[in-house]
């Protein structure tokens, strides 16, 4: 029960993919320009990643051992997940074919997921937790910064500093706040 | 604009890292050793470059609205193939660099730079101008982090123990920072904005 938790906690905030690991940091800088964009993309990386862990689980009995040998399995699978929603979230929103909507679905923080799932997790639905907390913590930080960005837009932000600096400034704050949590 | 200009320009007007904002992932994950931003800077420039020469030789056989997935899979291949090599002749780096190698399949400065609507030549310089400058950034960060990290550079203790080494610098969020500090630094000197480019 209590590794159970360390790992969904270690997901959410000690683990964190966008703060700890420096994944996902296209999503964090082009997503976060207002709280509806920075849910939208949450969603799309929870069924992304859900889709993708999910993927592992069923082909988990066939996955080569040594990690050179999965790693051509893990990028086809995250890009097949991702891929797959971007269609289907084309087809059902009839938006255009745009790349920024497709490197919302395929993007570092699902193939990093993927390659960084614990070689010692139980094979099967421990995947897909791992995976939901992943995301959720990528989808808490996105809505979190995206909070902090329109407040940023009310400040009084030094020329060189503004857009790009000051919002990796600000979620280097954000990740030494959490970083207590780690202690 | 001349082929020079279109090289010079990834080097620093347009530089991926410090100036567009793209390719973050390994400068803020990686790059607390510096000889991990010269690897993965090297290797990326590798693949882009083999990216773009396979793009140019199948331009005529491809249409517009599958070309990403002919860049997506492409990437995909070169990164497995290096990877591999990687493996047979330098294992223990690939070990250090961890899940940051592969993830050069996604990284959004190679899908940007395939994207764009140019000529083959053109094409080409822009690859090795963006390449070389792409890899200078990651050195530069990296060459920060691990001296104020580690008071080390490129492994070579330079401080020796006359200043205590100021860890955070070799986290991801002591990355943040100062990546976040170079570009306002980029800015200041170029006299612009920091805005993000889409």
């Amino acid at each position: 029960m209590n590794s159970g938790l360390d790992l969904f906690t270690g997901g959410v905030i000690t683990q964190n993919l966008i703060l700890f690991q420096g994944l996902g940091i296209y999503a964090l800088l082009h997503f976060t320009k207002s709280i509806g964009t920075a849910f939208k993309a949450s969603i799309m990386m929870l069924v992304s990643t859900l889709t993708a862990c999910a993927f592992v689980w069923i082909a988990a009995p066939l996955m080569p051992i040594s990690f050179g040998m999965r790693l051509p399995v893990y990028l086809a699978i995250a890009l097949a997940a991702g891929l797959l929603w971007h269609k289907l979230w084309i087809q059902f929103t009839a938006a255009d074919s745009d790349r920024s909507i497709l490197t919302a679905f395929v993007n570092s923080a699902l193939v990093g997921i993927l390659l960084s799932i614990p070689q010692e997790l139980p094979e099967g639905s421990a995947v897909v937790s791992y995976g939901l907390a992943c995301a959720l913590g990528y989808g808490l930080v996105l809505i979190v910064m995206a909070g902090v960005r329109e407040r940023l837009e009310l400040a009084d932000v030094p020329k060189p500093f503004q857009g790009v600096p000051i919002l990796l400034i600000s979620a280097a704050l954000l990740a030494l706040a959490l970083m207590g949590y780690r202690l | 604009m001349s082929l020079g200009n279109r090289f010079i320009k990834g080097i620093w007007s347009e530089n991926p890292v410090l100036r567009m904002a793209l390719g973050l992932v390994p400068a803020l994950g990686i790059t607390h050793l510096a000889i991990n931003g010269v690897i993965i800077g090297i290797s990326t420039t590798i693949i882009l470059i083999t990216a773009v020469l396979v793009k140019i030789l199948t331009a005529k056989v491809t249409n517009k609205d599958v070309s990403i997935y002919v860049d997506i899979a492409c990437v995909a291949v070169f990164t497995t193939l290096l990877y591999r090599l990687m493996g047979v002749y330098q294992p223990e780096m690939l070990v250090q660099l961890g899940i940051y190698f592969p993830l050069i399949a996604v990284n959004g400065f190679v899908f940007q730079r395939l994207s764009q609507d140019v000529t083959p030549t053109v094409r080409l310089a822009d690859a090795l101008g963006m390449g070389i400058g792409y890899t200078a950034a990651l050195t530069l960060i990296g060459i920060i982090r691990e001296f104020i990290g580690l008071g080390q550079i490129f492994g070579v203790a330079v401080i020796n123990g006359t200043l205590a080494p100021f860890s955070l610098a070799a986290t991801v969020p002591g990355g943040f920072v100062i990546v976040g500090l170079l570009m306002a630094l980029c800015n200041a000197l170029s006299g612009k904005g920091g805005e993000i480019n889409e």
